[in-house]
């Protein structure tokens, strides 16, 4: 029997996000949400832990806002939860995530599938899964699009730029998916009020010897706004010889 | 928020998720084509959008009011008529059958209503007037052990896709000063006798089905008497504050969904290299007085649903939130119709349809009127009995 682990990160709501005018971007008002990737993760672990007989754990590191996203990864379906708690005001990178995840997947026995999403929803640096499975010293298929177990081995198709690509590979690996993956289940009102009952553990990066000190540091964040050259045209023939000067058509 | 907890913001969020990912899409062309929302229907029952407040023992969900709140405010924000398939299958008459029904009846009927799989409608109004019982022609006579039910029932909301009615008609001589002598009955979709006029056409709560249901000497068994026979309008004048709230919830969230469309687009409309908002005071000063209107409600609406979890809730309170809802919704709607200038008007943006759909709560399920005039009597009741 092998356990699955989902690995989720708690973010800024996108749809609360404001870019001032001056490009600033308003993170103070945005209330948090599961990453809207993640729940593909979550979906997937899920349905292997579904296969395998296992438990499905969820695994999520993030200082208290965190707490609030536990009841809802368990209402998708997850059995339990383990949250590793940063330090309030502590730096996260993706290198001080990887070590707390990493420290976390140790803490837990028989495991056989990671699952991460490919990226997050704030910074999509892609990065999580690679370098956890480094940690691990584990095998690991990002871009995955369809996973199974067949014969007790994982078997993944990556999307890949032109080409899909198939592979086997043994337990246990970190694997990274894709939206296109699955279509997370919503969950009914009834998982909602059972996920209160569902046992979480909590314990803090100090317990579990995580080093906090960053690698990196983020140094600004702007807005992105499409500048407009606001040109008016009288007829189509215009607007295809305007198109034409910008190297559009 | 006094009434947020926990468990009922994470209820709203995935209710919410439901209605972005699966209602949002294609509530327009619900509204466009009057097309009944018998797909989302189902979704709703699966994840537990119906069965809210009612007992698990009833198959319902065991949660309190202030989440149904909660769950109907966010149905608003984005597809009202959805609001009024699902309140009127669950709380208009499953609210009665879930209150009065026997153990039977629940069986039979309740537990597949809470999970979406069998569909109510409620039947009360005639041509005599909504809110005018005494003098109500419909009427079931008893033989041998069925009755025979008489009667034509008008605008009776889920009309011609619900799977099971439930009727009011007279069975005994009127008691003056009494409730007495008003029998509900259930009549399956499929009666001899019992037939379904096309649709209304109406101006708002399009893909909402309003019929004329006719009642030819349909014969039921007295299994289909809901509780005690003669006791059918006291069930209604204890279920009808539900209805009512429900209205609240429902409107409170119309107006939210035609506010927030109205303050992005003046943020969003640029002219003279600045957004309507900034411009003009008096855009910025309709958005003030929107969102007053908007908290006002919403602190009535929850005031109200935490009373009634305590169960203490003057029953006036259902009267006011029919009365309030449907005002706020239909003064917000306007005002963001005012705010979008033409394409306000036009079929499409979606910011009329609030409008349409919150002009019809006036009279539907109760005309603002014979609310106030309900309200107006407690208000005299009071005043003597405090005398
Ligand atoms: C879309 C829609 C859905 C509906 N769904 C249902 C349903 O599912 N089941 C059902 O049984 N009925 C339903 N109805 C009927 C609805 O309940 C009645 O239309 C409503 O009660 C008003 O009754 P009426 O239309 O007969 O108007 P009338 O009673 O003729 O009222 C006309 C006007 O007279 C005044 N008035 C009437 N009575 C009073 C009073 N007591 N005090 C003060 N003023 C009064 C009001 O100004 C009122 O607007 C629905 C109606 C609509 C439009």
């Amino acid at each position: 029997m092998q356990n699955t682990v989902a690995c989720y990160k708690w973010v800024a709501d996108e749809a609360d996000i404001r870019v001032h005018p001056d490009l600033s971007v308003d993170l103070s008002r945005a209330a948090g949400r599961i990453s809207e990737y993640d729940k593909h993760a979550i979906e997937l672990a899920v349905q292997l832990a579904g296969n395998s007989g296992g438990q499905a754990v969820g695994l999520t590191f993030g200082a208290e806002p965190v707490r609030k996203s536990l009841k809802d990864a368990l209402s998708r379906g997850l059995d339990e939860a383990l949250w590793i708690k940063a330090p309030e005001q502590a730096t996260v990178d993706a290198v001080v995530t990887a070590r707390a995840l990493a420290a976390g997947v140790k803490s837990l026995d028989g495991v056989g599938v990671i699952v991460c999403a490919e990226g997050s929803g704030d910074s999509y640096a892609r990065q999580t899964a690679p370098r956890l499975a480094a940690l691990l010293g584990l095998p690991v298929v990002t871009s995955v699009c369809e996973a199974t177990f067949v014969d007790g081995v994982l078997r993944a198709t990556r999307r890949l730029e032109d080409s899909l690509e198939t592979v086997a590979v043994a337990l246990p690996v970190v694997v990274a998916v894709l939206p296109q993956i699955n279509r997370p289940a919503i969950p009914g009102l009834k998982a909602v009020m059972a996920a209160g009952r569902k046992p979480v553990t909590e314990k803090t990066a100090e317990e579990l010897g995580v080093d906090l000190a960053p690698k990196s540091e983020i140094t600004s964040m702007k807005g992105f706004a499409q500048a407009r050259k606001n040109v008016l045209v009288e007829s189509v023939a215009d607007l295809v010889a305007a198109l034409k000067k910008e190297g559009i058509v | 928020m006094f009434y947020m907890t926990e468990e009922r913001q994470l209820i709203v969020n995935i209710t919410r998720e439901f209605m972005e990912k699966e209602a949002a899409p294609v509530a327009l062309e619900h509204d466009r084509e009057g097309k009944w929302p018998l797909e989302l229907f189902r979704r709703a029952g699966e994840l537990g959008l119906l069965g809210i407040p009612f007992p698990t023992e009833q198959g319902g969900l065991g949660a309190d009011w202030t989440t149904f709140a909660l769950v109907y405010e966010e149905v608003g924000k984005v597809m009202p008529i959805l609001g009024i398939a699902l309140g009127s299958s669950s709380i208009l008459a499953g609210g009665l059958v879930s209150t009065a029904g026997s153990p039977e009846q629940i069986e039979k009927y309740m537990v597949p209503a809470n999970k979406g799989e069998l569909i109510f409608a409620g039947a009360f109004t005639e041509a005599t007037g909504g809110a005018n019982f005494f003098e109500m022609q419909g009427h079931a006579d008893p033989d041998g052990d069925d009755w025979i039910i008489n009667a034509t029932k008008l605008f009776i909301t889920n009309a011609g896709i619900a799977d099971v009615y439930l009727v009011l008609v007279r069975t005994g001589e009127l008691q003056p000063g009494t409730a007495n002598g008003f029998t509900f009955f259930f009549v399956e979709k499929d009666t001899p006798g019992f037939t379904v006029s096309p649709p209304e056409v109406k101006m708002g709560f399009n893909g909402n089905y309003s019929a004329t249901l006719t009642f030819k000497d349909v014969r039921v068994p007295k299994e289909n008497v809901l509780g005690k026979a003669g006791d059918g309008l006291k069930y209604l004048v204890v279920n009808s504050p539900d209805e009512f709230m429900a209205v609240g919830a429902l409107t409170l969230g119309m107006a939210e969904g035609a506010y927030e469309m109205a303050l992005k687009y003046s943020m969003e409309r640029m002219q003279n290299g600045k957004s309507l908002f900034d411009n003009f005071q008096v855009t910025r000063f309709k958005l003030a007085n929107m969102k007053l209107e908007i908290e006002a409600l919403r602190g009535l609406v929850y005031m109200a649903f935490d009373l009634r979890d305590k169960g203490v809730m003057p029953p006036e309170y259902g009267r006011m939130l029919k009365i309030k809802g449907p005002r706020v919704a239909e003064y917000v709607a306007a005002e963001a119709i005012q705010i979008f200038g033409a394409p306000g008007v036009v079929f499409g943006t979606g910011v009329e349809r609030f409008w349409r759909d919150a002009k019809i709560n006036f009279i539907a399920g109760a005309s603002l009127e014979a609310c106030q005039d309900a309200l107006a009597n407690y208000i005299r009741g009071n005043y003597y009995k405090s005398a």
